[in-house]
């Protein structure tokens, strides 16, 4: 059984990942779905409209190509946020899973309370730092390669991100601030 | 964007320079979405200028961009969203200059082909 919807979302996901450029999906969904009503309304069936509609307005390659020209003006003076934001994502991950590690490794072979903190708030040190390495790791990827799920996941990292100071703090607001703003995409 | 017609096709170089007025004189008839322009464009030229779907977008954007037009989002049936377009101040100026462009244009042009037929 032939589901627009999810004919839809699939069509959304190919655009997004193929095109690097900032792309309008929402609206070039409205579009898609005015133009499969419009089919379906003289006679076709729903995936030969759909079909035809996607036909119509290009493929993800085709699309690419007037989406990258038309960004070449702009873009070159702005900063790229989502990007910026996923390099400094990688870099934390990268942080949280050595202190982890390192953290790790100090309690096997030294043990004993860090600084003023008691001896039994190492072990969740340990588990907090690996849990966050994990989540930033996971979003980081989906961001790249799913970039649907990576927005809802950007999203609820970003919050999970504000007690943990300082600098997940900063990584947080900046996120929820900055990052994945209108209906534009960057992959 | 590109254009092919019953019988006869529009360079492409016409079809983009002519593609920011017609954008503009549709909007000052009142405010309207990308599919709906695709299709009031169609229609007036009796399908000789068929503009690619994904090729309006990046038009509309960076109309908006020059200040040119606005856009807002507008919620219509079934809970769907459709971004509409409008025309700004400076576009109704860039359209009056655009205008008298094409105006002298085609009083140059008409004007000669007179002549020959005559």
């Amino acid at each position: 059984m032939f589901d627009l919807d999810q004919a839809i979302a699939e069509w959304r996901q190919m655009i997004a990942a193929g095109i690097k450029a900032p792309v309008p999906l929402d609206e070039l969904e409205g579009h898609l779905r005015d133009d499969i009503e419009e089919q379906m309304r003289s006679g076709l069936t729903a995936p030969r409209a759909f079909e035809a509609a996607v036909e119509r307005i290009g493929q993800a390659h085709a699309l690419k190509l007037e989406f990258t020209k038309a960004g070449e003006t702009k873009g070159d003076d702005m900063i790229n946020h989502n990007r910026m934001y996923s390099a400094v994502l990688a870099i934390f991950t990268v942080l949280t899973a050595v202190n982890a590690i390192g953290l790790l490794m100090w309690q096997r072979s030294v043990g004993g309370p860090i600084g003023h903190l008691p001896e039994w708030t190492v072990p969740w040190m340990i588990a907090l730092n690996f849990a966050y390495s994990v989540a930033m790791g996971v979003t980081l990827f989906a961001r790249r390669y799913r970039p649907e799920s990576g927005r809802r996941l950007t999203w609820l990292l970003n919050w999970a991100l504000l007690p943990a100071l300082p600098g997940g703090t900063v990584l947080g607001v900046y996120g929820l601030w900055a990052v994945d703003k209108e209906e534009t995409q960057y992959v | 964007m590109y254009a092919w017609g019953k019988g006869i096709m529009l360079a492409k170089e016409l079809i983009a320079a002519s593609t920011e007025p017609l954008i503009l004189s549709l909007l000052e008839q009142g405010e309207s979405y990308g599919y709906a322009l695709i299709q009031e464009v169609r229609r007036l030229s009796g399908d000789k200028i068929e503009w690619t779907d994904g090729m309006l977008y990046p038009v509309l954007h960076r109309m908006e961009e020059n200040g040119w037009i606005k856009a807002r989002w507008v919620e219509v049936e079934n809970g769907r969203k459709r971004k509409y377009y409008s025309i700004k101040k400076d576009g109704q100026k860039a359209l009056k200059e655009k205008r008298e462009q094409w105006t002298v244009l085609n009083s140059v042009l008409s004007g000669l082909w007179k002549e020959q037929h005559v």
